[in-house]
């Protein structure tokens, strides 16, 4: 009886072994999968000023409110606000501090340096980083008719890389920040950096903004990630004043030099 | 033996040559003698199927008749056409075309110049904007160069550029029929923009040939926070 019971368990553990080797690895998002992929998440990034008269700015913004309500959820959509001096005059936008103002700049200027037809200027959008730049706007809808096909093309596209940001509130003000990313698809993943954008959502007369309140750029190197595997990158702890405190991050996943950007994904707190 | 008739063909051949030359030189041709104006037309610039009288000065130098074989490389001479003066009337199609005369006598014969003569055609002048292409799109504060070509049969007198029906530019400069302007797009564009491109044909009658594009402009504020 003892033996007969003995005998069934181990047939009960073996086949659970069994049962375990033959698990398929036909899940798309599995990193082990060869076959594994996603889809891609574009990231719109706006360099805009609100304070000057023209109205360029709120014309490029009305169309990126347009997009981010019509792709809701597949696309990010966020804004670098900038101080500009025309004619000895500075146009101070209220959403940025010297400290992004600072990042934003350099950021912008990375992404100009790809396309130098065009100094720097605002309003100035890029999809995907430097990949697509549309400058400019002529009325609501122009960046909209310009930025959508190129947008539902991306959309099309399998991506290969997947991430999965943790985020934790460790006091009342600050928050502690990570990510995995897995590569898909029988890929590697080399030469990546993280960037992580904290933004805060605001409602200016008929504009509804996703501003930029604090830029962790360069972005943070990720380790290479071997064919099927995944890492995680440890951002650290962000503490943040009550009235900049963000809403959510967008994480964006770029190329060593941080021109382009092959996948990204918004976490709300 | 052979070899020696053969020396005597060759001198044979030589004192023949010789004595043509001899001839030459004792009795020279003397072909028909053109006066330095060539051929002269009652005018230079007619409707199509207009009429005009060409004539030609030439002098014989020597005895006996002298022949006018009259040639242009479009329309038609009025019969006959084998004298000094005679009627040519211009073709259709305007264009430049040339009148010219053949003149020979018993011991040979002179061409004259070619004499233009322009046919004003009624046609309008093709217009084709090449370059921005239609729709592009630019920025405020762009250089851009927009390039036209022009023709016409009687040639183009000047090519103008109107930026949303304002004149902006003319030019007569081309290169292989191609005018270019150079144009700063300024806050004034922003929008949709039309450019129109108009030519003038150098005969002052024919209507003025037109191509318009769109372009589109976007409104920038360059710079921002230099540091």
């Amino acid at each position: 009886m003892r033996l007969l019971f003995t005998s069934k368990i181990f047939f009960a553990i073996l086949l659970f072994v069994f049962a375990c080797e033959d698990l398929p690895r036909d899940n798309v998002l599995d990193p082990k999968n060869p076959d594994s992929y996603t889809t891609t998440v574009p990231l719109i990034e706006a360099f805009v000023n609100l304070a000057h008269p023209a109205p360029y700015n709120q014309w490029a913004l009305q169309s990126l409110n347009n997009l981010a309500q019509l792709y809701d959820g597949k696309i990010n959509v966020v804004e670098y606000h900038r101080d500009i001096t025309v004619d000895s005059v500075t146009y101070d936008d209220p959403y940025n501090t010297p400290e992004t103002q600072t990042l934003f700049r350099l950021l912008q200027d990375r992404y100009v340096s790809s396309h130098p037809e065009i100094p720097r200027s605002v309003p100035d959008v890029y999809l995907n980083g430097a990949d697509e730049r549309f400058t400019g706007a002529y009325d609501v809808q122009s960046l909209k008719k310009q930025i959508e096909p190129k947008l539902l093309e991306l959309l099309s596209r399998k991506n290969f890389y997947r991430l999965e940001p943790k985020i934790s509130r460790s006091g009342g003000l600050s928050l502690d920040v990570s990510c995995k990313v897995a590569v898909l698809g029988n890929n590697d993943g080399n030469n990546l950096r993280l960037r992580i954008i904290f933004v805060k959502k605001r409602v200016q007369e008929n504009l509804r903004l996703n501003t930029v309140v604090k830029l962790i750029w360069p972005g943070l190197l990720v380790d290479k990630i071997e064919n099927g595997d995944f890492t995680e990158v440890e951002a650290g702890s962000f503490t943040f004043k009550e009235s900049e405190m963000p809403d959510g991050a967008v994480f964006a996943l770029t190329s060593e030099d941080e021109s382009i950007v092959f996948q990204s994904i918004y976490a709300a707190f | 033996m052979n070899k020696k008739i053969e020396i005597g063909l060759l001198l044979v051949l030589l004192l023949l040559t010789a004595c043509n030359g001899v001839e030459d030189l004792l009795n020279p041709k003397h072909p028909p003698e053109l006066d330095e104006r060539g051929v002269v037309v009652s005018q230079d610039q007619v409707m199509p199927r207009d009429t005009i009288m060409a004539s030609i000065q030439a002098t014989n130098p020597i005895e006996g008749p002298m022949q006018f074989e009259w040639r242009s490389d479009g329309g038609s001479f009025i019969p006959p056409a084998d004298n000094d003066t005679v009627f040519w009337i211009a073709p259709l199609k305007g264009g430049l075309y040339h009148i010219w005369v053949i003149v020979s006598n018993d011991d040979g014969k002179k061409e004259s110049p070619k004499k233009q003569i322009n046919v004003i055609s009624s046609s309008e002048p093709v217009v084709n904007i090449l370059k921005p292409a239609d729709g592009s799109y630019f920025v405020v504060t762009q250089q851009i160069e927009v390039q036209v070509s022009a023709e016409h049969e009687n040639g183009v007198a000047l090519v103008r550029l109107y930026v949303n029906d304002k004149l902006q530019a003319e030019t007569d400069q081309q290169q292989n029929g191609i005018y270019r302007f150079n144009l700063t797009i300024s806050d004034d564009m922003v929008g949709k923009t039309v450019l129109k491109a108009e030519a003038v044909a150098r005969n002052q009658l024919s209507g003025k040939g037109t191509d318009q594009i769109s372009i589109f402009v976007g409104g920038i504020i360059p710079g921002g926070n230099e540091q």
